[in-house]
């Protein structure tokens, strides 16, 4: 037993390093597993503070292309409303709100710190669940999808993008609506590959990508991308396309959170199913 | 004891400069240079061995909360703190250093510096990246990222050095 204590004891550095090194894991593999949420709530409001006093200085260098998006945003906004449109015969016109329910909400937020140079990327936004803001909901910006709300605080979200390596978006192409998953394997962050599209499709290169909004998290047809080149790998069935992302991640902004007013009526009835197969 | 108020002030200095400067430099999502490691590297000599781990400790997690990774920073940073010593023997002169010295480049020169820190800025971003990408399916791909990554993080490093001394003092 004494020499037991003594050997710890000559070796007390290597010991105390490696049960930091044993709590360092711990800490890394929870958080991994399971959404940690009240470090990352913790931690959103502590940095995001900060992080959004950095941002309203950054910002000022951005303005002009800021400008320039939303300007055009506005400019495909203003074709689209009434006064722009003629009347080709006079129509007789119904106004009736039982028909029509507002399935998808739009929340408009700004992106107060973005990551690129990591496997695992990451954004904050500067609009939380005082806002109305839930994880799992959906995250756009004028051009094509952004990513996946994963945690909130009151004033604060962190959102997982499409170039985070964990991240899996459904999605399809748009002409003939076969669908496959996106994901994200690291490196350029302005490309990313599309799998699970078997090899009988016919495909051409700049065909576009939308989601598939099977999941309940994306409205479906929303831009993503357009294929950028692909091949049949031998011995497989499947194609490895390589999308060019719709979204530029170098210089993110302002971006839109989708809320789903119908998910749960989606979810209830596929957890029915579930539970009838069990 | 003097020295406290100035590594506590430079601890500040450098996570300042990574989590809203550096963190937003890299090329192509290849590198990314990682200096807060230089507040564990000019740690003065005399520092015992359980108090490195712990400011390892205190540093790693520091990122990890601005970086919202939490254990990456923290387990590869121990680990740097736990290859330190090990690098001071390797590198030690005959007779071993005289005491009150500090690994700098001003007070141990140049060849020794850079050597120094290349060895424990490796050993930190590879650690790192096989922590980040938590597998070794990309494994040359990874190797290549901390490789590139290094060599940034070391150019940096020693800009730094170079640019906090006078430059006469130093002895090549």
């Amino acid at each position: 037993m004494r020499n037991i204590i003594l050997f710890i004891w000559r070796h007390n550095f290597t010991f105390l390093f490696l049960l930091l090194e044993i709590l360092a894991f711990l800490l890394l593999f929870q958080t991994n597993r399971f959404h940690n949420a009240s470090f990352y709530s913790w931690s959103n409001d502590f940095t995001g503070g900060i992080y959004q006093s950095i941002s309203n200085v950054v910002e000022y260098t951005r303005l002009k292309q800021v400008n320039k998006s939303l300007a055009e945003e506005n400019a495909l906004f203003k074709t689209y409303q009434s006064s722009s449109y003629i009347e080709l015969k006079s129509p007789i016109i119904f106004v009736n709100d039982t028909l029509l329910g507002l399935q998808y909400r739009y929340i408009p937020a700004k992106v107060i710190k973005s990551t690129i140079h990591k496997t695992k990327n990451y954004l904050i936004l500067n609009q939380g669940k005082d806002q109305g803001i839930e994880p799992e909901m959906a995250v756009v910006c004028a051009n094509g999808v952004v990513g996946i709300v994963k945690d909130v605080s009151d004033q604060f979200s962190s959102v997982l993008p499409i170039i985070h390596k964990d991240t899996k978006i459904s999605g399809k192409i748009k002409k003939n609506n076969y669908f496959g998953i996106i994901n994200w394997q690291g490196g350029d962050t302005r490309y990313a590959k599309l799998s699970d599209i078997p090899d009988h499709v016919e495909l051409l290169v700049g065909d576009t990508i939308v989601t598939r909004g099977s999941s309940a998290i994306f409205p479906a047809n929303y831009p993503i991308g357009t294929i950028e080149s692909f091949k049949k790998p031998e011995g497989d069935n499947f194609y490895e396309i390589k999308i060019a992302l719709f979204t530029n991640f170098q210089n993110i902004s302002h971006v839109y959170v989708i809320k789903n007013e119908y998910k749960k009526e989606q979810l209830e009835l596929e957890k029915l199913i579930m539970s009838n197969d069990d | 004891m003097t020295d406290i108020p100035k590594i506590i002030l430079r601890f500040i200095l450098l996570v300042i400069l990574q989590v809203f400067i550096l963190d937003n430099i890299g090329i192509n999502g290849y590198v990314n240079p990682y200096v807060y490691v230089l507040f564990i590297l000019l740690l003065p000599m005399e520092t015992p061995n359980w108090l490195l781990l712990i400011l390892g400790f205190i540093t790693g997690f520091t990122i990890d909360v601005f970086t919202q990774t939490l254990g990456m920073h923290l387990s590869a940073t121990i680990f740097l703190a736990y290859c330190r010593p090990l690098a001071l023997k390797l590198l030690s002169p005959r007779g071993g250093y005289d005491f009150g010295l500090n690994p700098n480049l001003q007070q141990m020169g140049i060849n020794w510096f850079v050597t120094y820190a290349a060895m424990l800025i490796f050993a930190h971003h590879l650690f790192l990246f096989f922590v980040e990408s938590l597998t070794f399916a990309g494994f040359f791909s990874t190797l290549f990222r901390s490789v590139l990554s290094s060599i940034f993080s070391l150019i940096i490093v020693v800009i730094f050095q170079l640019l906090s001394y006078n430059n006469k003092k130093i002895k090549i």
